[in-house]
C-alpha cells in the first residue's frame, strides 16, 4: 500500500514488541510508517480506532469528526476529555492521540463526511476505516472508496452487537451490495457500551494493519457477526451483487 | 425436518425472541420460512423483517448456516439448517 519509510532508532523502541509479530517484523513496521487512514468519526467505536493506529504507528492520520463534546459523548469516546466538554471534539481528539504518540503525524477536519468533502478526505489516504452514525454517511464514504478504489473497513454496533467487514472495491462486497438502500430503522441514537464499540474498534483496526501490511487474512468476502451478550462471534461468506448500483459494474 | 432460526440485535430485541426452532413436514424455500415466522412476534418485529409489498427488506440479511441468500435465490431449508436473519446497524 503505502511507501515504505525507514525506522529511526527511537521508533525501533517503541515499536518493538509489535516487530517481533511473525510475517510482520520491522518491513511491516516501515510500511505502516509509510501509510495514512482516514478515521471517519472518532465517536465509541473510531476512537478506539484510533488509538490502536496511533499506538501501532501508522505514518499518518486523518481523523472527521464535527461537532462539540457532550456529557454523554463521555461514556464511550475514549478521545474525548470532560474538560474539554462545549469545545470542538476534533480539538480533544487529536490532542489526546498526540500526547499517546507525538512520532506520527495526526490531521483533524471538524467536519463529518458530506457530499461536499468526501472526495478530498479520501483521496488524502491509502485506506478508510468507517465509524460514521448515519447510514447516510457510510454510503458516501462507501461510494466515494469504491470510486477511488481505496480499501474499506466497514465496522458497526448496536447495543451488544457488532459487525465489521473488509472492503476491497471490485473484489469483494461494497457495503451497498449488503444494504442497497438506507435501513428504514436505524436512528441516530442507540444503546452503546464503550467496550462493545471498543471491542469492535480494536477489530477494525487489526483490518486496518492486515490490510496494509499483507499480514493474516482480512475479512474479505466474509462478515462477522459478534453478540457480547453470549459471546457468540460467527462468520459469514458474503457475496457481491451485480446489480449493485455502487460497484456492480467493477471488474 | 428441524430448522432453528437465530435473529440478530435489533430484530431480536424488538421481537424479544433470540432463536426459535421449528418442525417442518416438508422442505420449503429459506424466503417463505422467514416470511412466515415473521408474523409470530408483532407487528414491530414484521415490519423489521418484512417490507409493503410482503417481501423480505432489501436491508435483512439472511444466511442459512455461513451462506449468504439473496432475496431472489431459490433455496431449500434442509434438517438441521441453521438460518440467520441479521439486522443492519451502523453504530459507532
Amino acid at each position: 500500500m503505502g511507501s515504505k519509510k525507514a525506522l529511526t532508532d527511537a521508533e525501533r523502541a517503541i515499536y518493538e514488541w509489535q516487530i517481533w509479530v511473525p510475517d510482520f517484523g520491522e518491513e511491516g513496521q516501515e510500511i505502516l510508517k509509510g501509510s495514512s487512514i482516514l478515521i471517519s468519526r472518532c465517536g465509541g467505536l473510531g476512537s478506539v480506532v484510533a488509538y490502536e493506529l496511533v499506538a501501532a504507528g501508522v505514518g499518518r492520520l486523518v481523523l472527521a469528526h464535527g461537532g462539540d463534546v457532550k456529557p454523554s459523548d463521555l461514556n464511550r469516546q475514549l478521545v474525548m476529555t470532560h474538560d474539554w466538554i462545549g469545545k470542538p471534539r476534533i480539538e480533544s481528539a487529536v490532542r489526546r492521540l498526540r500526547e499517546l504518540n507525538p512520532h506520527i503525524t495526526i490531521e483533524g477536519v471538524g467536519e463529518n463526511v458530506t457530499d461536499g468533502n468526501v472526495e478530498q478526505l479520501v483521496a488524502e489516504v491509502y485506506l478508510v476505516v468507517d465509524c460514521a452514525p448515519l447510514f447516510e454517511e457510510r454510503f458516501l464514504m462507501n461510494r466515494e472508496a469504491v470510486r477511488q478504489g481505496k480499501p474499506l473497513i466497514e465496522c458497526a454496533m448496536y447495543d451488544l452487537d457488532a459487525q465489521i467487514t473488509t472492503i476491497i472495491p471490485g473484489k469483494t462486497p461494497c457495503l451497498q451490495c449488503l444494504y442497497p438502500e438506507k435501513p428504514p430503522v436505524w436512528k441516530r441514537q442507540f444503546p452503546v457500551f464503550g467496550a462493545v464499540s471498543g471491542t469492535v474498534g480494536c477489530l477494525g483496526a487489526m483490518e486496518a494493519i492486515k490490510v496494509l501490511t499483507g499480514l493474516g487474512e482480512p475479512l474479505l468476502d466474509r462478515f462477522l457477526v459478534c453478540n457480547l451478550r453470549d459471546m457468540t462471534f460467527r462468520t459469514f461468506n458474503i457475496t457481491r451483487n451485480p446489480d449493485c448500483k455502487i460497484c456492480g459494474g467493477l471488474t | 425436518m428441524k430448522v432453528t432460526v437465530e435473529y440478530s440485535s435489533q430484530i431480536r430485541r424488538i421481537g424479544g425472541v433470540s432463536s426459535e426452532t421449528v418442525e417442518l413436514d416438508t422442505s420449503c424455500q429459506v424466503q417463505e420460512l422467514v416470511k412466515q415466522l415473521a408474523g409470530d412476534h408483532g407487528e414491530s418485529f414484521r415490519s423489521l423483517i418484512i417490507d409493503s409489498a410482503g417481501n423480505l427488506q432489501s436491508t435483512i440479511l439472511v444466511f442459512v448456516n455461513d451462506k449468504q441468500i439473496s432475496r431472489d435465490a431459490s433455496v431449500e431449508v434442509a434438517d438441521n439448517d441453521m438460518v440467520h436473519i441479521i439486522a443492519p446497524m451502523a453504530g459507532g
